[in-house]
């Protein structure tokens, strides 16, 4: 085992696990909002992919591209919070019917993206060029590099969100208590709007960031990436946004590592890894790594 | 002159009607205690008033209508509803809770009034970075009304204060509404089991059973009156 | 319906089922048959969500492990067809257990989460262990050629049970091979309908209703949630399992490429669309979707897809109880205006029984 190898199985994990991590946020976002957790996630952040690459079609620069589709995402997420999820009542009242509308999502936005766009992949570029930095005597790819970026950023932005600003404040009130939100003079439906579109907006960024992993866009890339993000969750807590990161980069590393050097298991075991690692955090630690404890049960 | 006016009011669960046609006055500056035993309807009461739920009827708060708004233009018309079990946020801080609170205002008048409720309630002001849901009940309630009065209410709706607290809290607890409403001139609606304490601070009372008024007056006159002490003074 | 009403309709769609094969064409016996097996996975699904409140994403995968233990117990072990069910019923019990088991660690929809990710994994481990699975492009129901003539398998005497080429109707009966499989099929979904009719009407079933509508309650009054909640998700894969085996039988090969996410979301559509708190709303489920599927002409199925994803969000919003749970509040109001609207009996009456309140609480 050589040193370069290792460091660049390093880096494709930190790579793979970032964009998990990304993802994780969205859906973190949504639960520490809302309770819920959205199934179609991955397959909004697909669908904005797909409208991305359709606006690079149609001449704009790549990055524009992401940056626009990534407010439509957010409008996106905010009229499906709006026009479905308000109407079936929250999810104390009514967990199952959330799981099976947004697994009727999932199918609707992967089969309408099908229609739309056709079944074969588009191309698409990279983020961050194709330069690479020579490190311990890996390249690593300025791509990797980038993106670990966004994803600091990222980490910051939303703690600044969550912590120092009133909208910050209104959504983890909202959360806390929506009955106690509303009389405090909090419009409970706006603020929520606001948690699912601004997930729909970060599920975006996943999904371009994929998309520019990939070098293409299709249909079904996000489905794996989705339970990836599932996992970096369950592994952080589902209330824990900095968890939910070192969640979605442990992930990525130990399933690269695993993968890698662990002959049993293969590439064709991929997910393996991070099923197990689930299982067994749910056992040990329901609440996850940095999660509160009352998500989990007495 | 009249802050707030019931007339024929009406409302529920779904297809159970809790309030059957009812009507209620809180004038400026005056405590109003709602005497009810359990389930006779007084937090629907509540609920009904300050928009969580929907309603038939009149209800003119500063001489607008305003059955079927929503609770959060309410609260920026100058209603605040303490709601039953008190509704702190339980995973913000105490300084947070209070913030929220004061959602409706300018961050200056938030500034300000942190200040000054903390002052008032000097066991909030050392709790102040801790998280709510760890406070006991009395300090909670406590929490719960300076939370209340960050939005500068000129009705103030409380919802059994009293429960779950030991008397001499409830006391004073009490005693800070009477002070509070003697100091700002500010009218509170309180809905009570505990009928001895209510009527010490209120001017006047009504008792509610099953939806209906079936009595009103004074404090002194209720206080006195012979079924009304059976019923709900223990005595 | 009163229950002589019921039985007699059942009866007369028995009779029905039983007089088809024998006037349609192959295709049509074929589709029936599928209808079947769609049904008895979807009914599994319905026990677990819709009586017991649970939620699984991953029963394709469940469905996948029946037909593979099917087709490898079969083909290369020369086990009987009747028996390797057995077998992959009893397995995807304990792979049910072993999956349920941590998800129970946490409220809300842990199950779905750890579901979804089994139905993910399930190809994944299908094309890894490739030398007996067949890999990505799966494997008939037929002996490897070669394999059979295997000088071990003669030492052990097993070579007699080799050869058996798919799922045969025996001479004494006189039938087609799809003709004696829909029989066959009829029997095993019957068995598995009835079971569990008389399952969710026990006070098993009882205490599986009650864990649906309150779990803290539920255990207060005695019930065990969690050893309930573990053996009705182990329950519902081994449905989903004989599912497979059906499945496995019926297309006489298996592949990854079946037992996709995209099979655990048509068994949940099946579920929910027919009306999951209930014991036909399964068979009505999976007869609509088959026959939209059939329907559909290949190259649309996209559409159809996106139809089955619109009539999820459309059945939440609009009719939580599904077909069944509409069909109940028509019945119900009929009656009561039947009754000159004096009395609210059909109104009390039905919502007071136990499967009543669909998905939605």
């Amino acid at each position: 085992m050589t040193v370069a190898l290792f460091v660049q199985r390093v880096f494709d994990g930190l790579q793979a696990g970032a964009i998990y991590a990304i993802l994780a946020l969205a859906i973190v976002v949504i639960f520490r909002a809302s309770g819920l957790l959205n199934f179609a996630q991955g397959e909004l952040a697909m669908f904005t992919t797909f409208i991305a690459w359709a606006l690079l079609d149609s001449g704009l620069p790549w990055w524009a591209a992401t940056i626009l589709a990534t407010v439509i995402g957010f409008g996106l997420g905010a009229i499906l919070y709006r026009l479905l999820i308000v109407r079936l009542g929250g999810a104390a009242a009514n967990p199952l019917a959330i799981v099976i509308v947004t697994i009727g999502l999932f199918l609707m936005l992967n089969d309408g993206a099908g229609i739309i766009w056709g079944s074969n992949p588009a191309k698409v570029p990279r983020l961050f060029g194709d330069g690479r930095v020579e490190l311990l005597g890996a390249g690593i790819s300025v791509q990797v590099l980038g993106l670990l970026g966004v994803l600091a950023v990222l980490v910051i932005g939303f703690g600044l969100l969550f912590q120092r600003t009133k909208l910050g404040l209104a959504l983890r009130a909202v959360t806390s208590n929506p009955e106690s939100a509303a009389l405090a003079g909090i419009k409970v439906v706006t603020t929520l709007m606001i948690g699912w579109g601004l997930a729909a907006a970060i599920g975006s960024l996943a999904g371009t960031f994929t998309a520019s992993q990939n070098l293409s866009v299709d249909t079904n890339m996000m489905q794996i990436t989705l339970i990836y993000a599932f996992a970096a969750a369950t592994l952080g807590g589902f209330d824990s946004p900095l968890g939910a990161v070192i969640g979605g980069l442990v992930i990525g590393l130990v399933s690269e590592l695993v993968v890698g050097y662990v002959s049993i298991i293969g590439p064709d075991l991929r997910l393996l890894p991070g099923f197990v690692l689930v299982l067994a955090v749910l056992l040990v630690r329901p609440q996850g790594l940095f999660g509160s404890a009352k998500v989990a049960r007495a | 002159m009249s802050l707030l006016t019931l007339a024929d009011v009406r409302a529920g669960y779904g297809p159970v009607e809790v309030l059957d046609g009812l009507g209620l006055r809180v004038d400026q500056g005056e405590i109003v205690v709602v005497l009810g035993a359990n389930g006779a309807g007084k937090t629907t009461l509540l609920r009904a008033i300050s928009g969580m739920i929907p309603l038939h009827g009149s209800v003119c708060f500063d001489d607008v209508e305003v059955a079927g708004r929503k609770p959060e233009e309410l609260v920026r018309m100058g209603m605040a509803h303490v709601p039953q079990g008190r509704g702190t946020f339980n995973d913000l801080t105490v300084e947070e809770n209070l913030q929220v609170g004061g959602f409706a205002r300018s961050a200056d008048e938030v500034a300000e009034d942190l200040d000054r409720w903390l002052d008032v309630f000097p066991r909030l002001r050392e709790r102040r970075d801790q998280t709510a849901g760890s406070m006991s009940g009395g300090e909670q309630q406590m929490l719960a009304i300076a939370r209340a009065l960050m939005s500068r209410p000129r009705l103030l709706l409380l919802d059994e204060p009293s429960l779950g607290l030991a008397p001499l809290i409830t006391a004073d607890v009490f005693e800070r509404i009477a002070q509070i409403n003697a100091e700002l001139g500010m009218s509170v609606l309180v809905v009570e089991q505990n009928a001895n304490l209510a009527l010490s601070i209120a001017q006047r009372g009504y008792v509610l059973e099953t939806g209906s008024i079936v009595a009103s007056g004074s404090a002194e006159e209720l206080s006195a009156d012979d079924a009304i002490r059976r019923a709900y003074l223990g005595v | 319906m009163n229950t002589r009403v019921r039985w007699a309709l059942f009866v007369a769609v028995l009779v029905v089922a039983a007089v088809i094969p024998q006037i349609a064409a192959t295709g049509t016996v074929n589709r029936m048959s599928e209808i079947l097996w769609v049904a008895v996975a979807a009914l599994g699904l319905s026990l677990l969500t819709g009586f017991n409140g649970q939620i699984s994403l991953g029963h394709g995968a469940f469905l996948g492990l029946g037909a593979y233990t099917t087709m490898i117990l079969t083909v290369d072990y020369g086990v009987p067809f009747a028996a390797a069910g057995l077998v992959a019923v009893a397995l995807a019990f304990v792979v049910g257990v072993a999956v349920g088991l941590p998800a129970l660690r946490i409220t809300g929809v842990y199950l779905a989460l750890v579901t979804l990710g089994l139905a993910t994994l399930f190809p994944q481990i299908v094309v890894r262990f490739g030398t007996i699975t067949g890999g990505s492009v799966g494997r008939q129901l037929l002996p490897r050629p070669g394999y059979g003539d295997s000088e071990l398998l003669d030492r052990i005497g097993q070579r007699k049970f080799l050869g058996q080429a798919g799922f045969r109707a025996p001479a004494w009966t006189g039938l087609a091979d799809d003709q004696w499989r829909f029989y066959v099929f009829l029997v095993i979904a019957v068995v598995a309908f009835l079971l569990v009719r008389n399952l969710t009407r026990s006070r098993v079933g009882r205490g599986l209703v009650a864990i649906r509508d309150n779990e803290t309650a539920a255990e207060v009054a005695g019930v065990r949630v969690d050893r309930y909640k573990v053996v009705t998700f182990g329950l519902s894969a081994s449905l989903a399992a004989v599912g497979g085996w059906m499945f496995a039988v019926l297309n006489n090969q298996v592949s990854p490429t079946s037992f996709t996410i995209a099979l655990s979301i048509t068994l949940l559509v099946a579920a929910v669309l027919g009306g999951a708190a209930s014991i036909v709303g399964p068979l009505l489920g999976a007869a609509i979707v088959v026959s939209i599927r059939e329907a559909v002409p290949a190259d649309s199925q996209r559409f159809s897809q996106v139809a089955f994803g619109a009539v999820l969000i459309i059945v939440m919003l609009v009719a939580p109880g599904g077909v069944v749970g509409l069909y109940r509040t028509i019945e119900a109001r009929l009656r009561r205006r039947g009754a000159g609207g004096a009395s609210n009996d059909a109104a009390t009456s039905t919502s007071t029984r136990p499967d009543v309140p669909g998905v939605s609480r």
